[in-house]
């Protein structure tokens, strides 16, 4: 059958047209967009995953976290030390007996609607976090204050229960200060325009615009109490997938990216992309449930420390961006890490050296068996999804075998993870990482029966050294404290940490200002942060 | 007709009744749970204050007894991600899904109709062939890898129109704006759609030259165009309107991928979270709504081959 010329010439007439009209649309967007560039405001554009809670006190995820970081001032933010320096807060004595924080606030402070900010403002948002029906996500941060006080309008009083040398860190962390007058007859929860669309902070920034799914938009606060900001606006894309992401930064969408090792190569080649590596408070590990008996004894877990090979995960599977660990205590936080404790060493022969003296043996395929003739198997769970992590948890696997452990790896959603599998102990063991504040207490981590000991350490000189950590406050005795905490491990490791991670940002190469913080503190600096011309 | 109406509409509530008790015994059976629990910091206390605000300290069905009840008074509940009502958070969506659902669409019923006539009139021809080999193409290939590789080539490579979003963010939303956010997105989701179609369209329209009512026009004078647009493409059409009711559903999920990438705000992409999520009150008011909307779709599509074919009875 021949195609008759009629519709021939009306089928090409059909494609023709709209080809046309496609390339002269393509120009004139083209255009549309240099132009816009050019002369718009002077922005700075960040991902989120998903919509955030624009309150801090309710926010549940990171990403909401960070964008309450320059939209709502706290008492006290983090300096490029992660000391604690004022904010809100102009000055502050502490008690002799360190269970009274007193602060004088910042006077002339107004918040985004042009309302003073006062001393009440400060007791209204502690009552709601330290209550747990107001849907506060900050609670157990806050769990020593024993009451807030208000002295006068710009002075304010924290009673605590017990010394408690975290507290200040904790403050400028993820507090920040809500303003009282926008929930006289309401929760915070029935405040669903507020943490939606109209939040009201004392930031560098307000929010103008916030649409569901697309961006929040936000500008220079120009009654902002600090050093003006730099910028005219901040604006958060939705973004929730991760290639996507890169691939908004590499067309000039967006001008800072958090990334996976993964991601390296396709950025590192780009041009006007560049990568920062800042260190983070944080500690990736593998944590061995210690209620499991073949991880009972020191001497196996002390084993497992030397047959696990950090060098080649940190080069290999994280691209470097990483730090050697020495302990639960991270690099960054110098002022407390011992950097004359040894770099834990890669050693397969002791490891089975120490495991054979902790009464295991050489059966069949060189795997070890117990007294009974049990292998030494567990299973080893890491949250799906995360090719960094899925890959660690691999290499150690291999490494185990290499000294006759028998490891099976589970992937699983790190929500199902966490709560079917983490929470209740039911599992061997897990590649998980606790990220923490600016501080080294690890006591709700690493003291026996504390809420967050998933591992079911019991150590009775770490419970007492931790103890002393978080109720001495003379930073020498302090670091002294930790320092012997740290000395602990190495004999009696909680966890077995695998390194402590570097924030991989690929960032717009012309973006000034941004601290060498992670993204997470660096956010308490909006106001220096800039986008050259 | 009213009967014929009734009976129908019936039978849609039927079906959605069942898809959301299923749906909630699914959710509510994955394992995990909300992901506003899973926050491996949250003390005892605080986890069993957030399970009584949000009714999961009940058992499941009462939580379901609750849920039906809230329903039958119209009541959509609030979601536990975004702590706002699911009514709201599906309004503020389903604009941008219906833009791009229908666009994509719209779009492919544009090129699969001629292109699948065409392909079968002139079987084994050069359209065909190349027709065919771009159908098993799109077909084959995973919809978020096409997304990526037209962001990398349109976005990146040869900057002519914009990564993601709907619109550029902080900037005044103009039409050009929206229009040149929506083609990416809208060609992506349109590729597997249009293939499938033109399947459909090409085999049915062979089916049809076949009959003997096209030896009958043809044999009357009738010029091959007459004889193509006429007799053929209105036979043809049957079958393809049914397609296309089936093809709602899964332009709402499978923009749940091009929604992602893109980052377009778009209701399968909040469909998607939710359930990532366990936001029970969400993925059962997305479900709800979605079921509602394809069975009332497929309902209109019922109506419509009455006017494509008379032959067919409402009895049928």
């Amino acid at each position: 059958m021949k195609l008759p010329s009629a519709l021939h010439r009306s089928l090409r007439s059909l494609s023709g047209a709209p080809l046309g009209r496609w390339r002269f649309f393509a120009v004139a967007l083209l255009t549309a967009c240099t132009s816009e560039s050019s002369s718009g405001p002077n922005a700075l554009r960040l991902p989120l995953i998903n919509d955030p809670i624009l309150n801090p006190v309710l926010a549940p995820d990171i990403g909401s976290i960070l964008i309450n970081k320059i939209i709502f001032s706290a008492l006290v933010r983090p300096d490029e030390n992660l000391r604690p320096v004022p904010d809100l807060a102009l000055s502050w004595t502490t008690s002799e007996d360190g269970l009274e924080y007193t602060f004088n606030l910042k006077p002339g402070v107004k918040w985004h609607d042009g309302e003073n900010f006062t001393a009440n403002d400060v007791k209204f948002t502690f009552d709601q976090i330290r209550d747990v029906k107001s849907g506060s996500r900050l609670g157990s941060d806050f769990a020593a204050v024993a009451g807030v006080e208000v002295i006068d309008s710009l002075t304010v009083r924290f009673r605590l229960k017990a010394p408690f040398a975290p507290f200040l860190a904790l403050l400028g962390y993820n507090a920040g200060i809500i303003p009282s007058h926008k929930f006289r007859d309401r929760k915070l929860l029935d405040a669903t325009d507020f943490s939606r669309s109209t939040p009201v902070g004392t930031g560098p920034f307000r929010v103008v615009q916030a649409a569901s799914g697309s961006a929040i938009v936000l500008e220079r606060n120009p009654l902002y109490h600090g050093a003006a900001p730099a910028l005219d606006q901040v604006i958060f894309r939705i973004v929730p997938d991760v290639n996507a992401q890169v691939a908004q930064l590499l067309a000039g969408e967006l001008d800072i990216v958090p990334i996976e090792p993964a991601n390296l190569p396709s950025v590192e080649r780009a041009a006007g992309v560049d990568v920062v590596r800042n260190p983070i408070v944080q500690h990736v590990y593998v944590g061995f449930n210690q209620q499991r008996a073949i991880f009972k004894s020191a001497l196996v877990r002390q084993a497992l420390d030397l047959a696990v090979n950090r060098k080649a995960i940190i080069d290999g599977v994280l691209k470097g961006a990483a730090d050697m660990p020495r302990g639960t205590i991270p690099l960054v936080l110098s002022e407390f890490f011992d950097p004359s404790l040894p770099v834990p060493s890669y050693n397969p022969d002791s490891a089975r050296k120490l495991l054979v003296k902790a009464g295991w043996r050489t059966g069949d395929h060189l795997m070890l068996l117990d007294g009974s003739g049990k292998p030494f198997a567990f299973t080893l769970l890491v949250d799906k999804g995360n090719p960094t992590r899925e890959q660690a948890a691999l290499a150690v696997q291999q490494d185990l075998r290499r000294v006759g452990i028998d490891a099976s790896i589970q992937t699983l959603e790190f929500a199902t993870l966490v709560r079917d599998r983490v929470l209740p102990g039911k599992y061997d063991a897990v590649l998980i990482w606790w990220t923490t504040p600016p501080d080294p207490d690890q006591f709700s981590f690493y003291a026996s029966g504390q809420d967050n000991n998933h591992v079911r350490y019991v150590n009775r000189r770490v419970d007492s050294l931790l103890a002393a950590g978080r109720a001495t406050l003379d930073s020498t005795k302090r670091r002294d404290i930790y320092r012997q905490f740290q000395r602990e491990e190495l004999s009696d490791p909680p966890v077995l940490v695998l390194f402590y991670p570097r924030e991989l940002l690929a960032v717009n190469r012309r973006l000034r200002g941004l601290p060498a913080l992670g993204l997470r503190d660096a956010l308490r600096h909006a106001e220096r942060l800039s986008v050259a011309r | 007709m009213t009967a014929f109406l009734l009976r129908r509409a019936a039978h849609a509530l039927t079906v959605v009744f069942v898809v959301c008790t299923v749906t909630f015994l699914l959710v509510h059976l994955a394992p995990g749970g909300p992901a506003v629990l899973a926050d491996p910091k949250l003390t005892q206390e605080e986890q069993a204050a957030i399970e009584e605000r949000l009714g999961l300290d009940q058992p499941i069905p009462v939580q379901y007894g609750i849920w039906i009840s809230r329903v039958a008074r119209g009541e959509l509940g609030e979601s536990f991600l975004y702590q706002v009502p699911n009514r709201r958070a599906i309004a503020e969506r389903l604009p941008n899904t219906v833009l791009l659902a229908g666009s994509a669409l719209l779009l492919s019923v544009l090129l699969a109709v001629p292109l699948g006539l065409v392909s079968a009139i002139h079987r084994g021809g050069v359209v065909d062939r190349v027709v065919s080999g771009v159908v098993f193409l799109a077909m084959a290939v995973p919809t978020f890898w096409l997304a990526i590789l037209a962001i990398f080539t349109f976005a990146v490579a040869f900057p002519v129109f914009p990564a993601g979003g709907a619109t550029t963010a902080g900037a005044s939303g103009s039409l050009v704006d929206r229009l040149s956010h929506l083609v990416m997105p809208a060609v992506v989701l349109a590729a597997v759609t249009t293939a499938e179609l033109l399947r459909y369209m090409r085999s049915s329209a062979q089916t049809a030259l076949a009959q003997p009512f096209i030896r009958v026009a043809r044999a009357k004078g009738l010029r091959e165009r007459t004889v193509a647009w006429r007799h053929v493409l209105r036979n043809a059409l049957v079958p393809v309107v049914t397609a296309l009711g089936i093809q709602l559903p899964r332009l709402v999920g499978g923009a749940a991928i091009t929604e992602t990438v893109f980052a377009w705000p778009g209701l399968g992409r909040l469909g998607i979270q939710a359930a990532l999520g366990r936001d029970y009150p969400l993925v059962m008011a997305i479900t709800l709504f979605v079921s509602a909307a394809v069975v009332v779709v497929n309902l209109l599509i019922d109506v419509l081959y009455l006017w494509i074919d008379p032959r067919i009875r409402l009895e049928a």
